[in-house]
């Protein structure tokens, strides 16, 4: 659903988790986005990006999942994704992100582990 | 009216919002809806959220500097045999054939309108793109249904 939005975050030995859930569109971006900018600012840490309960993603949240990448990449830390979504698999291809290094895991264990 | 006539005219659904983005997800649900209705498959469904959110989010993000009273108009045109999506707006518009290069070196951190078309036309069957500047833009998407309704 539309309204169900929200991010929260935790932190391991080895990287930041970020969990979203809701749509990531035109609308709730620019929220995320601020978030993960405030992270990066949050020390030295490799980040996971839990979408496992993202039902829908667009080209707006594809772009800042893409500044996430770059920004993290620039700084040395790790970036993974965590998603079992067929559709968020797709876009990606369609977009051509999966040939950019963005890795995606289907268990948060296994994205962590990637690290 | 001839029978052949009955069986080509479409069913018709009209939405306009606000040209803010709050109301692209209201779109997505409503065209979900009608999809469902229509028994696409899960995945054309996906598809279909996508591609005119997409649309929507372009005119957003690019059709008017002054958003109030701005709106957007979403036709859903039901046939039979397929979905047909009308997204327009009346706002700047721009060059279809120079859009992406310059967004590109304009917006470094977005993936900007070339995604976004990029998306419309490779989920959709048929994507049709006319804009003129000063007048405004309308996106045409067309989606066949794998087994037509009866």
């Amino acid at each position: 659903m539309v309204l169900d939005f929200n991010i929260n975050i935790t932190e391991e030995k080895k990287a930041h988790t970020v969990r979203v859930a809701g749509d990531i569109d035109i609308y709730t971006s620019p929220k995320l986005k601020s978030f993960l900018k405030n992270l990066l600012g949050a020390g030295p840490k490799n980040v996971v990006l839990n979408l496992e309960n993202v039902k829908y993603i667009d080209s707006t949240g594809l772009g800042t999942i893409v500044f996430l990448s770059k920004e993290l990449y620039k700084k040395e830390r790790g970036f993974s994704i965590v998603s079992q979504s067929l559709q968020l698999k797709k876009i990606f291809e369609v977009a051509g992100l999966t040939k950019k290094n963005i890795l995606i895991f289907e268990e948060e264990s296994l994205a962590l582990a990637s690290l | 009216m001839k029978k052949t006539d009955v069986k080509t005219t479409a069913k018709c659904i009209s939405i306009k919002i606000p040209c803010y983005s709050e109301y692209v997800g209201v779109v997505r649900l409503a065209v979900s809806g009608l999809a469902t209705r229509m028994n696409f498959s899960i995945e054309d469904i996906e598809d279909i959220k996508i591609a005119v959110s997409e649309a929507c989010t372009n005119s957003v993000q690019y059709a008017y500097t002054e958003k109030e009273n701005k709106y957007i108009d979403i036709l859903c045109n039901s046939y039979k045999d397929k979905l047909e999506l009308i997204v327009s707006d009346t706002g700047i518009g721009f060059d279809l054939n120079t859009v992406t290069n310059s967004r590109k070196v304009i917006e470094k951190d977005k993936l900007g309108l070339g995604l976004g078309i990029t998306f419309m036309k490779s989920l959709m069957d048929k994507t049709d793109i006319i804009s003129t500047i000063g007048q405004g833009t309308t996106i045409k998407m067309t989606k066949k249904l794998s087994v037509p309704r009866k």
